[in-house]
């Protein structure tokens, strides 16, 4: 067993755990998008990055591939993991602001503006679809393509391949795929539906 | 390249992968060599490719897209590519890139109607010395300017190699033997001349250089006696082509194949040294004879590049002659493994790379991982992306050996049998003399099984890279090398227990591993003499941009950036103030005046927010503008991210939007510091060493220089009159002589006026690239 402090409580993981399996099993909730079990993990959308304390040094490390380790100190909820979270909501919102994923976690830990101009872009290419072809659907019908702010899911020559079985798959788990509870929504827009509804139940209180 | 087609798609294609032996990890070679003879990737050849090595067709695809070697649409006859490094760019390539645009009508990655020309940028060639630099089928037009495109676009030819091989050693003894024959033949006191053959000479003709002292040798019979050598980089590009005879290592500059003659009937026959090519020493006004008296060479320490002015690098014969694998023959007989360690760790290598990781500790780790089929590797990263360094590159191409011996010699203290040595593909002629070099030590049984009779085997492949800048990335590097998508992994189990193919590995860059024999050879306490407290030995840095000495340099550590500016650089040129140097390259950051004085020393670096990388120094005037620096850096970065992480692939894009808006005027105050909230995160949470470091120009440039920026947002005004939207230029009408020749090198025809009458520039047309500026001889164009 491995012995490290996860939000100030000691506990315990077994060998070969990472930070967000160890965090799962105490019911400590650590935001994921890219990460979803059944498949390897990507460290791609960094939203669930934690601090690592060990020592005197203090990093911040993607919590869905960080093995646990003895003697660490881990933090899911500290200034610096807030700030960098909610970065990240920010910037991918910016890029698709029709993901009720991503609004959804916007209203959940306080984003509270787009400070980015965007276009909507429609993905956040978290790479599900492409690891769920080809891990879990044994295809490898889609990939990435091109790099850098111009990479791409894509089928090989933008045609369909004989390999695709239009299973579905890659939608099923696709985070961008639903639209926030407001209906379409344009880049730099909040949804915050249901912030809204919470200030109505409170609505009776002066009449 | 563009040979006819003999075979159809699928034989030539099946061939090809064949000879690769269907291994993956050659997947970038046989794209190259597909690409080779179709000159871009056919859609039927990367489904066959898929086939035939049994990879899925959207694995090919993402690999094809992503290295910008690759091109899937057909490509013109001539490949016209602008080097944008940090070098060039502050020698205004960008406006040299639009002179062409508009001289091909083409935008970069674009082809000619008539197939003739493709047009394309590269973000750093390695020959920053001879900036800016515009390549037109492999033959390097250096020190281009706007006016010279259209002559230039028209001639072009090609390098050639042998390599010379009949001997395989199965001892030690049998090696010294041979060294004693190869000095007696080589340094006898006989004559060679060395003409440096290194990017920036090369630019300049040195080859014609060396030919026409060829024949003017044999004109007189000598060809018997002195031997012409092409070497590898000498370092003083700005002087190029340079040559020194030996033994008396009489030093030239600037020689031209005119001087061939008179040199073979002075120097060579008479003894007597042709004054008017001697290097003068510009404090004393005196003239120079000898290599080592001349300034830029005396305070140098080139205990790593020295070797360079004396080797043919396609000769493992010279190396021999030199002491070459003299430190492997101790290595392999006189040391355990684990005292090779010792001895590294003592001298104190730490990696020179950029990261500055203490080396033994790497291989000590190595060493210990356990690997379950006992597979190990050894890697050389000569991914040399940084624009503006090109001391790894100049290491390869001119002393491919010791990098060899130093990997091997690494390779048996971690216990690997496999190495492999990656290198840009930007990079062709380094490419060639590594695989040479590799052939010829096979050959001689220094490589391969049962190295000198010793029983440790080790071999060494070639992996070549596909233009991509992350490819750096030690991650990267290694997917790449498995044939995959350049993208980093997270390094939470270190490489040195799961590398490549999840086996431990072992990273270096070149030169580290150039410092290997060396570090064996002398032992490690007289290697750690040199330098400071924590960093040891010398570093080799390549001093370009606006430096009047530009070249490659190797210094001790812990010699102030000024005393290279200054004392080696021989300062700024044309009377202009120093603004900053920038070191590390997209890593790093740009040190101001006032720090001048810190010493070379990669903790000292990292404290005044730069880093030690792997040696670019890209010196900086008043001309220069400092945002325009960082939105270069900014833009590279946003072009070579992998685009895997989303703060890398985001955050950059946003960063840049914010400083290209304050470049263009419309930048405001909040927004700067939007900018550093945003860089502080960009820090803190991408996966891999490129996004950790990316914001590093941004910062450092808002730390210095805060002033320039605030200047841009409130006042409009770009000191430096970069930034194109904030300036304009007009013709003063009494300096204005009528030569006509602005008209002519104008790429958008904004100025008008006939022959000795003022003219005058049409401000609606005029994109402010600063061509006519720069050429005016009357200095009759203003920026205002």
């Amino acid at each position: 067993m491995v012995r490290l402090v996860l939000d100030r409580q000691h506990v315990e993981a077994e060998e070969g755990w990472t930070i967000l399996d160890t965090a799962r099993y105490y019911g400590v909730e650590i935001p994921t998008l890219c990460y979803i079990d059944g498949l390897s993990p990507y460290s791609a959308c960094r939203l669930c990055v934690v601090e690592v304390i060990k020592g005197d040094r203090s990093r911040l490390a993607a919590s869905c591939s960080f093995p646990v380790q003895e003697g660490i100190e881990v933090r899911t909820d500290s200034p610096r993991v807030r700030r960098s979270r909610n970065m990240i909501i920010e910037l991918m919102l910016a890029e698709t602001p029709n993901s009720k994923t991503l609004q959804c976690l916007a209203s959940k830990y306080g984003v509270e503006k787009i400070r980015f101009r965007g276009e909507d872009r429609h993905c956040i290419r978290c790479g599900l679809c492409v690891r769920i072809c080809k891990e879990q659907m044994g295809a490898g019908a889609i990939g990435f393509a091109q790099r850098g702010i111009n990479r791409e899911v894509v089928m090989p020559f933008h045609k369909t391949p004989e390999v695709c079985r239009e299973c579905g798959a890659c939608l099923y788990v696709c985070p961008v795929c639903e639209l926030p509870c407001r209906g379409p929504l344009q880049p730099g827009e909040l949804c915050n539906a249901c912030l809204d509804a919470v200030q109505l139940v409170e609505f009776p209180a002066g009449d | 390249m563009g040979a006819p087609h003999t075979k159809s798609i699928g034989d030539f294609v099946a061939e090809v992968v064949q000879r690769n032996r269907v291994d993956r990890s050659r997947l970038t070679t046989v794209l190259h060599e597909v690409q080779e003879e179709y000159n871009y990737l056919p859609e039927q050849a990367l489904r066959d490719v898929a086939d035939l090595m049994g990879i899925p067709v959207a694995d090919i695809y993402g690999v094809a897209t992503f290295y910008t070697s690759f091109s899937l649409k057909p490509k013109g006859k001539h490949i016209v590519t602008v080097c944008t490094g940090t070098a060039c760019h502050v020698r205004n390539s960008e406006g040299l890139l639009e002179k062409i645009c508009r001289y091909l009508g083409v935008r970069p990655g674009e082809t000619t109607d008539d197939m003739l020309f493709s047009l394309e940028t590269v973000n750093c060639l390695g020959a920053c010395a001879m900036s800016p630099i515009m390549v037109v089928d492999g033959t390097y037009y250096g020190d281009m300017n706007a006016s010279r495109v259209e002559r230039v676009l028209e001639k072009y030819q090609d390098a050639e190699v042998v390599s010379r091989l009949e001997w395989s050693f199965t001892s030690p003894l049998e090696l010294s033997e041979y060294r004693e024959l190869a000095r007696s033949t080589r340094y006898s006191g006989a004559t060679s001349i060395s003409v440096c053959c290194g990017p920036g000479c090369l630019v300049v003709g040195s080859k014609n250089v060396a030919e026409a002292l060829e024949l003017a040798l044999q004109r007189k019979g000598l060809s018997e006696k002195v031997t012409v050598k092409e070497t590898g980089c000498h370092g003083f590009c700005e002087r190029g082509p340079v040559i020194v005879i030996r033994p008396e290592n009489v030093f030239y500059q600037k020689v031209t194949p005119d001087d061939a003659e008179e040199i073979v009937k002075d120097t060579i026959v008479a003894g007597k040294v042709v004054d008017r090519l001697l290097h003068e020493d510009p404090d004393t006004g005196k003239k120079v004879v000898h290599e080592n008296e001349v300034p830029f060479y005396a305070k140098q320490s080139r205990q790593i590049l020295g070797p360079n002015t004396l080797l043919d690098p396609y000769d493992i014969d010279d190396y021999i002659a030199n002491g070459g694998y003299s430190a492997l023959v101790k290595a392999l007989f006189e040391m355990e493994p684990e005292q090779i360690i010792d001895e590294v760790e003592s001298a104190g290598l730490r990696g020179r790379g950029g990261g500055g990781y203490p080396a033994a500790s790497k291989w000590k780790a190595c060493r210990k991982a356990r690997t379950p089929d006992g597979v190990k590797y050894v890697l050389c990263n000569a991914d040399e992306g940084d624009p503006g360094a090109f001391m790894d590159r100049c290491l390869l191409e001119g002393n491919p050996h010791s990098v060899l011996e130093g990997m091997t010699i690494g390779a048996r203290a971690i216990g690997a049998k496999q190495g492999y040595v990656y290198v840009r593909n930007e990079y062709p002629l380094a490419v060639k003399s590594i695989t040479n070099a590799i052939e010829q030590a096979e050959s001689k049984g220094l490589l391969g099984d049962d190295i000198l009779g010793s029983g440790f085997d080790f071999q060494v492949g070639v992996s070549r890279g596909g233009g991509a800048f992350v490819c750096g990335e030690s991650t990267a590097l290694m997917t790449s090398i498995e044939g995959r998508i350049g993208e980093p992994r997270e390094k939470y189990i270190h490489t040195a227990v799961k590398g490549l193919y999840m086996r431990p590995t072992n990273l270096n860059n070149v030169e580290t591993w150039a410092n290997v024999p060396l570090i064996i050879n002398v032992g490690a306490e007289e290697y750690a003499r040199v330098g400071t407290e924590k960093s040891k030995g010398t570093k080799i840095f390549s001093l370009v941009g606006k430096i009047n000495n530009t070249g490659l340099v190797e210094v001790p550590m812990g010699i102030t950036l000024r005393e290279i500016i200054y004392e080696i650089g021989g300062g700024i040129p044309g009377g202009k103030e120093f603004k900053a140097v920038q070191t590390g390259g997209p890593s790093g950051g740009c040190i101001p005046e006032s720090l001048l004085d810190t010493p070379v020393d990669f903790d000292r670096l990292a404290e005044v927010g730069s880093m030690m990388g792997s040696g670019g120094m890209i010196v900086m005037d008043e001309d220069t503008c400092m945002v325009d620096v960082a939105r270069y850096f900014l833009e590279f970065l946003c072009d070579e991210s992998c685009g895997k992480c989303t703060p890398c692939r985001e955050g950059l894009k946003h960063m840049l939007g914010i400083v290209k808006d304050v470049t263009e005027g419309n930048g405001t105050m909040e927004k700067l510091d939007l900018l550093e909230e945003l860089a502080e995160v960009v820090r803190d949470t991408s996966l891999c060493g490129l996004g950790q470091t990316a914001p590093n120009p941004v910062l450092s440039t808002i730390r210095y220089f805060k002033d320039e920026y605030r200047e841009h947002i409130e006042e409009k005004r770009c000191r430096a009159g970069v930034c194109k939207a904030l300036i304009s230029y007009e013709i003063d009408p009494d300096t204005c002589t009528g030569c006509v020749r602005c008209i002519k090198s104008c790429p958008s025809q904004a100025i008008n006026g006939e022959k000795k009458k003022p003219h005058t520039i049409d401000v609606t047309k005029c994109e402010r690239c600063g061509i006519c500026f720069e050429i005016c001889e009357f200095d009759a164009v203003v920026r205002k």
